[in-house]
């Protein structure tokens, strides 16, 4: 080995690796990030009191202290409980067979380009059609209970779910599959090692979408007929002006929402280390 | 060099060249495809035969687009010819074939396994065990001078560092012959006499045939016992030349041999009388 090789390799290495300076301020940003966002909840809750107290009135919008008092009431008589735990499985359940039918849905569409485009049309119909309106009818088809919300949050879900893997299989490196087949690699490798990796971005986007919908059309569900869960509990708050209510019915919604996103965040960390961009 | 020592072969004793039993046979490959935007017809390779002895370096040079990517293709058998036949070891290629390495121009390294997993599915599918695969992997990337790459993941490493890995899983794999795709073409200039140094090394200690398709005539002599130049498309071979430098090469110093100016001023004039034919004609 020449001289000059040798020396080539020592400045690659040096800049490769992250001064500490720099670290030390991105713990920084991230500490500002979270007082940034702490501050901006707090500024919502202050500003919505004041409106309610001094401008709109209690009566429209009930305040942020009268929402708390009543968390605090439904959590002691356990109401809470049971309405947020309805909606939770209604939501869960759905997503689950929303996101399983879309997965397999999605691999034979992204695998089969003819009968995709076959089927296209009607595919692009039915998921603009608004399946809320649908919702009846599973009420009718299914009964009042968790099947029928479970099944329309899973129709909202499915679709969303089918076109992201279709495309995540569509997108896959070209590269990554001929380094496969030029090693006579076993359609079980394939899949293990390219395409369900591949497939696992465009999957993890669409839940992402798909834990609004879910919320949606458990929620949805239960305006059209139930006799709980926090959908349920907003219709009839509202129906006899309780808007405290309501709102705190809607509060919970958020907390569940955000409680998903959450969880989705905590499985992005797990499945996508590989994709520097995702830690940001 | 004891890992690398344990897969060679008699063969890569000497390197006979094209006189050496033939490891490869192209017998008029024409590839024609459609394309896709406005359904006209187009031809990547016209009529193309070649031979590759066993144990031949032989560096396929081009310009972009002639089809030397994909005439590496077809005789790996991830890409059917329209006409023509390809034979490797005397048996026709009809799906892809075994003990075929190929190093893509990108490294196509698969950027959720770490380096020595990437290496390591190489060595499984050369039939070894897990553990086995691993091992191997690690004495690999040791080899390849990339023990850095260790533990860490595509994304985390250097483009010269990758191309490593990339050989690194190809040899796993333990192919009879190597197909190299333009391998240094995504280099810096120093890099790519580094790691342009050190796969000149690996392969001559390993002295297997290797096809290396290049667009850089210098790297190509310096480099290969025998150089094909391709026309621009459709594919044809335009000349052929044979390179008596000696071995074993330096990608950069062999360049400083006496007989490297000589050759790469013959081989410049077969170029021009090829090109001037093809403007007359």
């Amino acid at each position: 080995m020449t001289a000059l090789s040798e020396n080539l390799s020592k400045p690659v290495v040096a800049s490769s690796r992250p001064a500490a300076s720099k670290r030390r301020q991105r713990s920084w940003l991230a500490l500002r990030g979270a007082l940034d966002r702490l501050a901006a909840i707090i500024f919502m809750i202050v500003a919505w009191q004041l409106a309610a107290q001094f401008w709109i009135g209690e009566k429209w919008i009930s305040t942020p202290v009268k929402i708390a008092e009543r968390l605090w009431e439904m959590l002691l008589d356990g109401s809470l409980q049971i309405h947020t735990w309805e909606t939770f499985k209604e939501a869960f359940v759905g997503l689950l067979m929303g996101v399983a039918l879309g997965i397999v849905g999605g691999m034979i569409l992204g695998l089969s380009r003819r009968l995709s485009e076959a089927i296209d049309p009607v595919l692009m119909g039915i998921y603009s059609l608004p399946r809320v309106s649908l919702a009846p009818m599973f009420v009718i088809w299914l009964g009042i209970g968790l099947l029928a919300k479970a099944t329309l949050v899973a129709s909202m879900v499915v679709f969303v779910v089918m076109l992201n893997v279709r495309e995540g299989i569509r997108s896959i490196d070209r590269d990554h599959i001929d380094a496969f087949r030029s090693m006579n690699a076993s359609r079980w490798m394939m899949w293990r090692h390219v395409m369900i990796p591949s497939m696992i971005p465009w999957l993890l986007a669409s839940i992402r979408i798909g834990i609004g919908m879910a919320l949606v059309g458990a929620v949805v569900g239960e305006l059209i007929g139930a006799s709980q869960g926090l959908g349920w509990y907003v219709s009839s708050s509202s129906s006899i002006y309780d808007m405290t209510g309501a709102f705190t019915a809607l509060v919970v919604l958020m907390i569940l929402a955000m409680i998903f996103n959450f969880a989705l965040s905590l499985l992005e960390k797990r499945l996508m280390f590989w994709r520097p961009s995702v830690s940001s | 060099m004891t890992v690398l020592e344990a897969i060679r072969t008699p063969a890569a004793v000497d390197r006979a060249g094209a006189s050496a039993p033939a490891k490869i046979e192209v017998a008029n490959v024409t590839l024609r495809y459609t394309r896709k935007q406005d359904q006209s017809e187009s031809t990547a390779l016209d009529n193309v035969s070649l031979r590759v002895g066993t144990g031949e370096f032989l560096a396929i040079v081009g310009p972009s687009g002639c089809g030397k990517s994909t005439l590496l293709k077809v005789i790996n058998g991830l890409l059917r010819p329209s006409e023509g036949s390809v034979r490797i070891d005397g048996k026709p290629v009809e799906n892809v074939p075994d003990g075929v390495g190929f190093v893509f121009q990108s490294d196509g390294l698969l950027p959720w396994r770490t380096a020595e997993e990437n290496v390591a599915i190489g060595a499984t599918l050369a039939g070894r065990s897990a553990t086995d695969a691993r091992q191997r992997a690690l004495e690999l990337l040791t080899e390849l001078g990339v023990q850095r790459a260790i533990g860490k993941h595509p994304h985390e490493l250097s483009g010269g560092m990758r191309k490593r890995v990339a050989l690194a899983r190809t040899i796993a794999y333990e192919p009879k012959l190597y197909l190299l795709d333009e391998p240094f073409s995504a280099l810096d200039a120093q890099t790519r006499i580094h790691v342009g140094n050190r796969f000149i090394k690996t392969l001559e200690e390993i002295g297997q045939t290797v096809i290396i398709v290049t667009h850089d005539l210098e790297e190509a002599i310096a480099l290969a016992d025998r150089v094909i130049v391709m026309s621009a498309a459709p594919g044809r071979i335009a000349a052929e030349f044979k390179i008596d430098l000696p071995r074993p090469r330096d990608y950069y110093q062999s360049r400083f041999h006496p007989d490297f100016r000589r050759q790469q001023q013959q081989l410049w004039d077969v170029l021009q009388r090829e090109m001037a034919g093809e403007l007359n004609s």
